[in-house]
């Protein structure tokens, strides 16, 4: 009986035995592979520092290098079209797929298979995704069916912005329609039986049930995509263009921190460059989320 | 008036019903039609392919591409060494996941309050930009911990890489994945009823007998779903692999089948290429058959809390 009074009480013995066997370690080993991690990049962004022996003290240098690098400013806007256009096509896509298949009444086993089949690409790895998209492009089967010509070096060097733009959607779709889907079904039937009673049509269900109700999914959707925008990039642009920025000449900030770190042996200039990202994906989701609240409500 | 509008928007809503029904279908087609033509690309001699017929189902079925990939390129081992990190990772995250997230959402204590933010906001933290620092961190733990190990047992030739394993692979990928899934896994634990809880405790149970008796069995589909996205996150990842996998014999397949693509695309081979490509995603596309239920209701359940 005791233990049931005592909600902010002590823990038994048992209680501690468990927190110290279980609790404990995760937690040391979650602190030491992402908080240390985190603390010592940021602290050997103000060094010149190569990732073994001496470290000098160069204050802001790194940052000032980073901010007036062009490369970087390209890596920067190259990363924000990426997300830009990613968003707008995985949301206009996955929201009409999500009420189509809810609203329109198809058929059981219609809508099944085309669930099944959308979350194909999100079980996938990019590895796999990336090479197969490659070969379809440069192995001239894209010319094949669209009857355009091959440029010179190949779609994927030529075009790589609208590329990965295409592929990194195409990935994106299928579970975060599943996710919309689910939230339009959780919206009250009765809701619909009344606004057809009233006479509102399909549009105005859309516009004043459906939508309004599947914004808070919306907004977490956009904000898993600009938290994920990153690694997600890099992925693609490593597997599309190969391992050097230098190749191709087009880059995402993900891929010139790691070349800094690992091509170019600059780990302090690398670090610096995590933080700005950091930095930046942290305004990014102010912005968003300032937006998004603010059109909810409007 | 009214019924008049209605028949308007009838026959609207019907032709606009056709138009998504089309694109529906063609969208479907962007993902099947890829996968079908990887699939029919790995079938086929690479004498057709480099015929230019590159895209219609091949004429003799070629399975001696699986066979040579399967065998020249060393495929054994990294699908070995795949299913080492998934399995030893999937263990590893789902004790680690299912404990931490019993205890903050069972104890009740006033510290325990601080823990469950701590994982909470860890969940804002980029992973991919972690992987730089935590590289360099866990060489220098290597370098130290090699020079002690030298210095104790008076052998200079003892020489290892912690970096360049697969066990420290795997904990890595564990301990990494935890936030999201224990911030999930801790609502629904806190839903649990508390009077089941003081019940066995009354009866003498230990803590972890109302662990895994009492707790799991009412959170046992999410915890599945939690492992199987595990289980396929492990399967594909790369970034961290490539980066901390050196020793060739060590590469998982997302690694590995870089090599494999660069060896036969070399040799203009492209069959085998996609024979490769077709066995490391077969594994992943079986357990989605299997599993498909439980992965894309787990992907709304874990949206309901967010």
């Amino acid at each position: 009986m005791k233990q049931k009074m005592s909600r902010i009480g002590r823990p038994s013995s048992g209680q501690w035995g468990f927190m110290l066997l279980f609790g404990l370690p995760p937690f040391l080993l979650f602190t030491f592979v992402t908080v240390v991690p985190m603390i010592s990049s940021a602290y050997q962004s103000f060094f010149d520092y190569s990732g073994y022996g001496d470290m000098t003290w160069v204050g802001l240098d790194n940052y000032r290098r980073i901010l007036t690098d062009p490369i970087f400013g390209g890596a920067v806007v190259n990363d924000v079209i990426i997300l830009f256009f990613k968003v707008i096509i995985v949301l206009v896509l996955a929201v009409t797929f999500a009420v189509s298949l809810t609203r329109l009444n198809f058929g059981h086993s219609e809508t099944n298979v085309l669930r099944f089949v959308y979350y194909i690409p999100n079980i996938l790895s990019s590895v796999v995704i990336a090479k197969v998209w490659k070969y379809f492009f440069d192995l001239e089967l894209f010319s094949l069916v669209t009857g355009l010509t091959t440029p010179e070096n190949g779609w994927v060097s030529t075009y790589p912005l609208p590329i990965i733009i295409f592929v990194a959607s195409w990935c994106g779709i299928g579970a975060y329609m599943v996710i919309l889907i689910a939230a339009i079904n959780n919206i009250s039937k009765e809701l619909y039986e009344a606004a057809e009673m009233d006479g509102a049509g399909q549009f105005r269900q859309l516009f004043s049930i459906t939508l309004p109700a599947i914004l808070p999914q919306v907004r977490y959707i956009a904000i898993s995509m600009l938290t994920s925008i990153i690694g997600s990039n890099m992925n693609f642009v490593k597997l599309f263009l190969g391992e050097s920025m230098h190749g191709s000449g087009f880059t995402v900030m993900g891929v010139y921190e790691y070349d800094y770190a690992f091509s170019r042996y600059e780990l302090g200039y690398a670090n610096a460059a995590a933080v700005i990202l950091m930095a930046i994906v942290i305004a990014l989701s102010y912005v968003f989320n300032y937006v998004i609240t603010r059109k909810e409500k409007s | 008036m009214v019924r008049s509008n209605k028949g308007r928007d009838a026959i609207v809503t019907g032709s606009l019903r056709w138009l998504l029904r089309i694109l529906l279908y063609a969208w479907g087609v962007t993902i099947v039609f890829p996968l079908f033509w990887t699939l029919a690309t790995s079938l086929k001699s690479s004498k057709q392919f480099m015929l230019g017929d590159i895209w219609s189902w091949p004429r003799v079925m070629y399975l001696s591409n699986y066979y040579k990939a399967w065998t020249e390129a060393d495929m054994g081992t990294y699908m070995f060494n795949t299913i080492f990190v998934v399995v030893l990772t999937v263990v590893l995250f789902t004790i680690m996941c299912t404990t931490t997230s019993y205890i903050l959402g069972k104890y009740e204590f006033k510290f325990i309050k601080f823990f469950e933010n701590y994982y909470f906001l860890a969940m804002m933290i980029p992973g991919m930009l972690l992987l730089v620092p935590l590289y360099f961190q866990l060489d220098g733990v290597g370098n130290w911990l090699q020079t002690l190990v030298q210095t104790v047992l008076q052998n200079q030739d003892i020489q290892f890489k912690i970096t360049d394993s697969l066990v420290v692979l795997s904990i890595i990928y564990a301990v990494q994945a935890l936030p999201t899934p224990i911030f999930l896994l801790t609502g629904f634990i806190k839903g649990v009823d508390k009077s089941f809880l003081e019940a066995a405790r009354i009866d003498g149970a230990g803590e972890f007998y109302v662990f895994f008796r009492i707790v799991i069995p009412f959170v046992k589909p999410i915890v599945l779903f939690e492992a199987l996205t595990r289980f396929m996150g492990t399967w594909n990842e790369y970034m961290t692999a490539l980066t901390f996998l050196e020793t060739e014999s060590h590469y998982t397949l997302s690694v590995g089948i870089q090599r494999l693509i660069a060896k036969f695309s070399y040799q203009s081979d492209y069959g085998a290429v996609f024979a490769g490509l077709i066995i490391s995603l077969l594994p992943i596309m079986i357990l989605y058959i299997l599993f498909q239920k439980t992965i894309q209701n787990g992907t709304d359940m874990s949206e309901g809390l967010k």
